[in-house]
């Protein structure tokens, strides 16, 4: 049946398969990696997708367009997409794991209902915040020697760095705000 | 595959980029996450598969036939999705980000948890939170205690059950 469809059509499906994709080998990660800090096994689960999804591509698509310019057109369309269906997927893990919003509608939903000063509890600022060092330092962006904290990576760094230069872009008000 | 489908995705998204950028310049929207989205995506979704629809037969746009318009379409989506996606630690900094931001700014690069602490006790880290999901209509306050309306019922229960799929317990926020 595949084969009877239009090769770039056969592309477009394949493609779109690709959040499904790392979502299931997100699972199986999740199981075998235990111990690693939960965003890694996430960006792993993306670069793991990159196997199964070009193989079928290679098999359904590539095969058939033939050794052309069309090809190399082909694939960095194909590469484009992937990486930004990873990308979203990535955020969609982020939220379920970081997101304060999520967090508050997914305890109300356990609960049924809740009353103000109960979430608050739940919810202090100590934790937010401890929570927070805590990830930071497993995904080596912090390093925590002789009780203070200072940078050890500039990844998450220069990611801060961008936003803030897009919220002024955006004319958000130019203080630094809190969360 | 056309070289056109690339140029068109990347003009449709750079177009409704930079819409996006002079509305929010001009006046932040209210529920301005949700504009976002229908502005990115729900335009462009829709103009394209009008066009689908109507390239179905022989006929072309630009040069393209339905296939290619929804090649096109799926870029500017990917794209889109990829920027909203990211939208929301713009929209209000997060507490990891600013958390990394502050101690490169302190004099001596390194801060103690009750220094960092002592900056977040005076902001409203979880009452912000639900002044953002009341004024999306996610939570409503009856009898003095907060529901989820349908919308929100529907998000946490998909968040809960990919959490339970990928074998986690709840985030921790």
């Amino acid at each position: 049946m595949m084969y009877q469809m239009h090769p770039e059509l056969r592309m477009l499906l394949i493609l779109l398969l690709t959040p499904l994709t790392v979502m299931f080998l997100h699972a199986v990660l999740v199981r075998l990696r235990r111990t690693v800090p939960p965003q890694k096994v996430a960006f792993h689960a993306s670069l793991c997708g990159v196997g199964p999804v070009f193989l079928l591509l290679w098999r359904y698509v590539f095969s058939s367009v033939g050794p052309t310019a069309n090809l190399a057109l082909t694939a960095v369309y194909c590469i484009i997409i992937y990486c930004a269906l990873s990308y979203i997927y990535f955020h969609f893990y982020n939220m379920s794991e970081t997101a304060r919003r999520i967090r508050i509608l997914c305890e109300i939903e356990m609960a049924g209902s809740m009353l103000p000063e109960d979430l608050a509890s739940l919810y202090r600022t100590t934790d937010v915040v401890s929570v927070r060092l805590r990830r930071l330092v497993a995904l080596h962006q912090l390093q925590y020697v002789n009780g203070v904290y200072s940078i050890s990576g500039r990844t998450l760094y220069w990611a801060g760095k961008a936003i803030l230069c897009w919220r002024t872009v955006l004319g958000f008000e130019r203080k630094r705000v809190g969360p | 595959m056309k070289v056109e489908v690339i140029v068109y995705g990347l003009l449709l998204f750079s177009v409704s980029l930079m819409l996006h950028i002079v509305i929010w310049r001009i006046r932040l929207p209210l529920m301005s996450s949700l504009m976002l989205v229908l502005l990115l995506v729900g335009a462009p979704m829709v103009f394209g598969l009008c066009l689908m629809a109507d390239l179905c037969g022989s006929a072309r746009f630009f040069g393209l036939n339905a296939i290619e318009t929804a090649e096109a379409v799926l870029l500017q989506f990917c794209l889109s999705g990829s920027y909203i996606a990211g939208y929301p630690a713009v929209r209000v900094v997060s507490p990891s980000l600013d958390i990394l931001i502050m101690i490169a700014a302190s004099p001596n690069k390194q801060m103690g948890e009750e220094e960092i602490l002592h900056r977040y006790m005076e902001m409203r880290l979880v009452s912000a939170r639900i002044d953002d999901l009341r004024s999306y209509y996610l939570l409503v306050e009856r009898n003095g205690r907060y529901v989820l309306t349908l919308p929100a019922h529907l998000i946490a229960k998909t968040f809960l059950l990919y959490r339970r799929f990928l074998g986690l317990q709840m985030g921790r926020g």
